[in-house]
């Protein structure tokens, strides 16, 4: 309504200095694809309310956690309402040589940038260039935006070793489709790998310093500097991902794609804290590997009935650092190595039309192991399963009921000994996509 | 040294000459067609020849608003020299994807990116865009086969854009083009006098995928089973359609197989009005361009049976 008074008063505007008012119109088209995606949901859970926060504190050989906590507390849910953030989507092309895609999250922090993209339009050879801010092509699942998800919230195994934004980040990354009658996709990338929550978190070593001399005092007189962290800094970037892509054409019925993963972060760093009551900080490098398998049958008939889907990922994380500070001096230098996996399965099904019921179980801590010297720790395993019931109103707008049944395992984690690991999450989530068609990956 | 280099780079650059044409058009080259639904892999076989390699994106058993981009056909879009699609929004939720992905810069814009719609006039372009009416397309309803007057339009567009991008076998296109207009026009006159006496009844259908069809054979559209284009018919709207089905009396419910029975039937269960399914397109097993078979010209068997099913309905369907 507004943009249409707007436009009145500028036709008349031009109208008075004889310019053509339809310049104004053809002016409005190069305008980029405009879409605000809202999210909302009604939160519950039987530890009232904490169960965010008890998924994060899952046993794992990534400890990163304890210096996130308030970075990301504007992500945690709360029983009851709440509003999640708003996304900004615009894409277009910007000439004949490059599209460019931009997301922003609007929450009640501000505003977040969470993509900003350009990807090259006429390379040759099959070949793409994408630079900016992106969402990594490691994986299955890390490409996909929220909105798109089967579920209202991160699978247990991304957000074991991902976090819950998945892996992105500022930089490059190519592709290379190959011309063959089925599909082969090749990819590399190039990343800051700064901003990572799990895999190839790097520590904010202010924080970290204040945090040790708060609680260590190291040095007896409350001081306690960053230098004294002994991290050797490097500059990026920090992040290289590589990934390969196969799916054979079953036809214009059913899809299958499977694909591999690396990622290599060459400062990662992380801090422990040992329940004898020493600590230290270590610093080196993580490998992320993945494969993944999809399967999906295209619904037949009508509005989604008959479509089926089925996804699998497994993770594997291992690290190799050294101590750079002890609480136990004689220990720096000390070589400390993880390693520790993650899967997660899930299938959905339409069973009738606009509706689909949605399946998942997802693992983390499988395997996990943290080898400081000789001394070796394992992790638990931690497990959820959760059912997701979507309507798909239209393309445009979907409300979805979800239930996830969660076993915990908390090592020795300090937390609440009233707490088994096992309770129970409620999600009653909307989601909308208010103006131009989007168009969704595969 | 300096004439040695001089000599490989001229060398080079005929070499690559060479290969560039032999790749382009050489005498074993033919064009790779990507086509976005069924009735566009036939014309595309009517004006390029049954040798030419058609990929089809979809079969008649599907819908085309909804198809997932899935992985093999962005990369039959990456070796297609022409991606040919309705266009007009019909595509919107997967084909920006596949040519996006596609990584190829021949199809992303004509004179590789071919449009039916764009060839032709529209029909329903809304006044008033508001996603609060369902589904509707911006420039018009996408629909446009299912009018053979504008398919020979199309054709004809078709027959100028692959010469345009292929001018080594122009002469191929226009004489094929030469005789599909021949024995279409023919066609059109037999399909029309055949359908005369349709002309002024009154249709339910499904979606409005068919008005390009009533508009032909002066069929006039009474009702929808969709309550909006793309919502799935509601118990309470098919009640009201009982009340149109026995004050208008229309001739059939008119409805193709992937919108599912149910609705068709469930309103002719209730009225006297008859239940038809008419195919939306032409069949296609699968995506292999060597099971098409061009001569038995599936478009021409199209509307035949369009024609035919229409024609049989008359006084066929009675209700105990």
């Amino acid at each position: 309504m507004r943009k249409q008074i707007v436009s009145f008063s500028y036709a008349t505007a031009l109208a008075a200095i004889a310019i053509p008012s339809y310049a104004l119109e053809d002016l409005n088209k190069f305008n980029p694809a405009i879409s605000v995606i809202f999210d909302g949901l009604y939160y519950h859970d039987n530890v009232k309310g904490t169960g965010p926060e008890l998924l994060e504190q899952h046993n794992s050989v990534l400890h990163s956690d304890v210096h996130d906590h308030d970075e990301h507390a504007h992500d945690a849910l709360t029983s009851g309402f709440n509003v999640r953030e708003t996304e900004i989507v615009m894409s277009g092309t910007v000439d004949p040589y490059f599209d460019a895609f931009l997301t922003a999250a609007l929450s009640g922090d501000g505003i977040e940038l969470e993509e900003a993209w350009f990807q090259s339009r006429n390379l040759p050879a099959g070949l793409q260039l994408k630079g900016g801010k992106f969402l990594s092509g490691f994986g299955y699942h890390n490409e996909k935006h929220t909105h798109s998800w089967d579920f209202a919230d991160q699978n247990l195994a991304y957000l074991s070793l991902l976090g819950d934004h998945g892996l992105s980040g500022n930089g490059l990354q190519l592709t290379w489709l190959a011309p063959t009658p089925f599909f082969i996709q090749l990819g590399a990338e190039l990343l800051q790998g700064e901003e990572l929550e799990k895999f190839g978190a790097m520590l904010d070593n202010e924080e970290l310093a204040e945090e040790i001399s708060a609680e260590f005092d190291p040095n007896g007189n409350g001081e306690f500097s960053v230098e004294e962290l002994n991290f050797d800094s490097k500059s990026g970037p920090h992040l290289s991902v590589a990934f390969a892509r196969f799916g054979p054409d079953l036809g214009t019925d059913h899809a299958l794609q499977f694909g591999a993963s690396v990622a290599h972060h060459n400062d990662t760093q992380s801090f422990h804290e040992e329940s004898s009551g020493e600590a230290f900080a270590a610093q080196g490098h993580a490998n992320l590997y993945g494969i993944q398998a999809v399967f999906k049958r295209f619904p037949p008939s009508d509005y989604g009935k008959g479509g089926y889907s089925l996804q699998g990922e497994y993770l594997r994380f291992d690290a190799d650092e050294r101590a750079t500070f002890h609480t136990d001096s004689t220990e720096i230098g000390l070589p400390i190595s993880f390693k520790q996996d993650a899967a997660y399965v899930q299938g959905s099904y339409g069973f009738a039309p606009r509706w689909q019921l949605a399946l998942r179980t997802a693992a983390a801590g499988i395997g996990g192991t943290l080898r400081e010297g000789n001394e070796q720790t394992e992790t638990g395993i931690s497990r959820q399963h959760s059912i997701a019931l979507s309507w798909y109103a239209t393309e445009f707008s979907r409300l979805r009921l979800q239930f996830s049944r969660n076993d915990i395992n908390f090592g020795t984690h300090d937390i609440d000994t009233s707490q088994d690991g096992n309770f129970n999450q409620v999600f009653l989530q909307y989601n909308l996509s208010l103006g131009a068609h989007g168009a969704h990956t595969f | 040294m300096f004439n040695k280099t001089a000599f490989s780079a001229k060398h080079i650059q005929s070499v690559t000459l060479y290969l560039g044409l032999l790749f382009i058009s050489g005498p074993g080259f033919a064009l790779n067609i990507f086509a976005c639904e069924p009735e566009w892999q036939a014309l595309a076989h009517e004006i390029a020849g049954p040798d030419v390699e058609v990929y089809v994106a979809t079969s008649a058993q599907q819908d085309p608003h909804h198809v997932q981009p899935r992985p093999s056909l962005i990369s039959a879009v990456r070796r297609a020299d022409v991606v040919f699609c309705t266009g007009a929004g019909l595509e919107a939720g997967w084909l920006p994807v596949l040519l996006s992905k596609g990584s190829n810069p021949r199809v992303q814009r004509a004179p590789g990116l071919f449009l039916a719609a764009e060839q032709v006039t529209l029909l329903e372009k809304p006044i008033v865009l508001d996603r609060a009416d369902g589904d509707v397309h911006a420039s018009g309803n996408p629909h446009v086969h299912l009018d053979p007057r504008r398919m020979l339009i199309i054709a004809q567009a078709l027959s100028a854009r692959l010469a345009e991008i292929d001018p080594n076998n122009a002469t191929l296109y226009q004489n094929r083009l030469a005789s599909f207009s021949q024995r279409w026009e023919s066609n059109i006159e037999t399909w029309q006098s055949q359908a005369r006496t349709l002309k002024g009844a009154t249709v339910i259908v499904h979606h409005r995928s068919w008005s390009y069809l009533l508009d032909w054979l002066a069929l006039e559209q009474v009702g929808e089973l969709e309550p909006k284009p793309g919502i799935p018919p509601t118990p309470t709207h098919l009640a009201k359609l009982i009340n149109v089905a026995e004050t208008q009396r229309p001739y059939a419910i008119i409805y193709t197989n992937y919108n599912g029975d149910k609705a068709a039937n469930w309103l002719a269960e209730r009225s006297s009005v008859c239940a038809l399914a008419l195919p939306f397109t032409v069949e296609t097993t699968n995506s292999n361009a060597a099971s098409f078979d061009i001569n038995k010209h599936p478009l021409d068997e199209l509307f035949n049976t369009i024609i035919s099913k229409l024609l049989a309905e008359r006084g066929a369907c009675t209700h105990d």
